[in-house]
């Protein structure tokens, strides 16, 4: 019998390893948009971790220096109305930011998406009644919903976490469901049940891993969202109580005050949320064409 | 394996729309009251143009579809009784090896795990999995095995990927095979390896199979036995010599003589038939064939001819031959 060899030039790898191993040479606009997204997080990463190390002074320290005052050699990004330094409540911010955006867009991911792939693979009644109440919850205005939410649970990490993740179960019920439906009928999936498979190792071993590229970009692109909702609810006052640095706080503020001429305590601010939510998108979107051939655009 | 009435109509969705105009519920009837036998150790070829119902008798028995009428026996166990834990022990004994290897093998799992897979849910050779899928993957000829173990089936070849295919149902121990045309995906370069390879291992594991193919040539090459299906019915059943030196039924016929000869020497009558395949949602009344027949009479238009033994071992359903 003759001797088939596997192709060599192409070492065993997962998806992640593949993955890595393109973006190490980047080729097309999804793989640099990929590149450019991790490099801008990651500096929100090293400043949501180490913020004592980067900051000069203390976020919450009041009357540090003069009210207001314009960015300087001593403030570079000047002081708010109560005299603390906006750079430093600025870097501290980003702890904030990312930790209840993440946790939202996780616990929606931890909920979502197992409701998905039950609904999507089993069918049946089950399928009708929970994709009317996600369909429900996703007709809702976000938006409101979360306010909705916050305004009963009230201000706090936890419950900002909370009240932004129901808005986005939906969002991985609908597109896990939808991967679900277009995996189960695949070839591979008969082929496991013909080697006397059960339904839930199906779901584990064959249909999950399959839709697991779509949930990751999903997953990004919730983070940015996820930072907006958490800087709106803080705006609103619905969000992290004063004093814990936070942007949409510091927005809230800064607009009382940028009418007198002060638009620096909300201009850095909103920069710092507009880099972040691009951070993400960068990835979320250049994932999808890298995960996802067929969006490559020609 | 005996299958006896085997039936298979798929409902048609209809719009709401039509269901209210009419409560009249219509069927593909894609297989439709077939009998027949496959003796231990023996190929049974089951052949028909696409859309005959050969692909849907196979994936019934096996109970990847639910049979709507008829018994099918397997070493005297019912097979369309058995319930669910039931069924999932009978499946070791009886396995599949798909048309499509691009589609069949799951590409996110390696080649060893693809193989380890039936061996884990079936709690056979613990602790050994890895041997037994290395001692597997040289027994359809993927060697050096080890490598092959850490692939991802989009690193391999159809061939390859068919072979992996292969090993995934053998793993078991099995005892009956449905083959789904397993080679009418491949390049015509490796297709006579695959097959070899396949006659090969049933020798070696004593294994029966379901072949069921739409080329003759292939049926010739690798079957004992042969069934002609046509529109969800078998209309000519025998050995396959006796079936392809004096074929009985107009349609086998037809079928035999559109195979090449590679000989130009060679002269034959050539029976082409017209047509296409009629809907198989209303069948043509008498025989399923008579429109396509030449040699179509009154008697066929009316009445169904039944499948009846000629001489022994060779059945066949037509007015005409019997």
């Amino acid at each position: 019998m003759e001797v088939e060899r596997a192709r060599v030039e192409e070492p065993p790898v997962g998806m992640v390893g593949l993955l890595l191993k393109r973006l190490r040479k980047p080729a097309y606009v999804g793989e640099y948009m990929v590149v450019a997204g991790l490099a801008l997080l990651s500096v929100f990463l090293f400043l949501a971790l180490f913020p004592d190390l980067v900051a000069p002074y203390d976020p919450i320290a009041i009357g540090l220096g003069p009210r207001l005052a314009p960015p300087n050699s001593q403030f570079i990004m000047g002081t708010d109305h109560l005299g603390r330094d906006v750079l430093s409540r600025v870097i501290w911010g980003a702890r904030i930011a990312l930790l209840v955006s993440t946790s939202a867009a996780v616990l929606s991911l931890v909920i979502g998406a197992p409701l998905g792939l039950v609904s999507g693979f089993l069918g049946g009644k089950l399928d009708r009644v929970l994709s009317l109440v996600m369909d429900s919850i996703y007709a809702f205005p976000s938006l409101v919903l979360a306010i909705a939410i916050a305004a009963v649970l009230g201000p706090g990490i936890a419950n900002v976490a909370i009240a932004i993740s129901v808005i986005y179960i939906p969002t991985y019920f609908r597109v896990v469901r939808g991967e679900v439906l277009v995996i189960r009928e695949q070839l591979y999936v008969e082929a496991a049940r013909a080697i006397g498979a059960k339904s839930p190792t199906i779901m584990r071993k064959y249909v999950l891993p399959n839709a697991l590229p779509s949930m990751i970009v999903v997953f990004t692109l919730n983070v940015a969202d996820a930072v907006l909702t958490e800087a709106g609810l803080s705006f609103l006052g619905l969000g992290i109580p004063p004093p814990t640095p936070d942007w949409g706080q510091d927005l809230q503020r800064g607009l009382e005050v940028v009418l007198s001429g002060s638009w620096h305590p909300i201009f850095f601010p909103g920069i710092m949320i507009v880099l972040l939510v691009l951070a993400f998108c960068l990835i979320g979107d250049g994932l999808g064409e890298v995960l996802n051939p067929r969006l490559r655009e020609p | 394996m005996v299958v006896e009435g085997l039936k298979k109509y798929f409902e048609i969705r209809k719009s709401f729309l039509e269901t209210l105009v009419s409560r009249k519920r219509e069927f593909i009837k894609a297989v439709d009251g077939i009998s027949f036998e496959v003796g231990k150790g023996e190929v049974l070829g089951l052949v028909g143009e696409s859309g005959c119902g050969k692909t849907t008798t196979g994936r019934v028995i096996l109970r990847l579809e639910e049979p709507t009428e008829g018994r099918a026996f397997f070493d005297d166990i019912d097979l369309f009784s058995l319930n669910g834990e039931e069924l999932r022990k009978m499946r070791r004994r009886m396995q599949i090896i798909f048309q499509d290897p691009y589609a069949s093998l799951n590409p996110r799992m390696k080649v060893g795990e693809i193989i380890a897979h039936p061996l884990k849910i079936h709690g056979l050779s613990e602790g050994r999995e890895k041997d037994t899928v290395l001692e597997f993957l040289e027994m359809v000829g993927l060697t050096p095995a080890e490598d092959f173990y850490n692939s991802y089936p989009h690193q391999l070849s159809g061939g390859q990927r068919q072979r992996v295919a292969i090993a995934r149902a053998l793993v078991l121990h099995p005892e009956f095979i449905v083959a789904d045309e397993p080679v009418s995906m491949l390049d015509v370069s490796v297709r006579a390896t695959i097959l070899d390879l396949m006659m090969k291992l049933k020798e070696k594991m004593g294994l029966t199979y379901l072949f069921i193919t739409h080329d003759l040539a292939t049926a010739k090459y690798v079957c004992n036995r042969v069934a002609v299906m046509y529109l969800g019915k078998i209309v000519e059943m025998g050995s396959i010599d006796r079936v392809f030196e004096e074929p009985l039924h107009p349609y086998t016929k037809a079928l035999l003589s559109a195979i090449p000869i590679p000989d130009p020497t060679v002269k034959r009558e050539r029976l082409v038939i017209g047509g296409e395949v009629p809907n198989p949602i209303n069948p043509p009344p008498g025989c399923r064939f008579h429109p396509r027949c030449p040699f179509a009479t009154e008697r066929c238009k009316q009445e169904e001819p039944q499948l009846v033994e000629v001489e022994k071992g060779h059945k066949v359903a037509c007015h005409l031959a019997a």
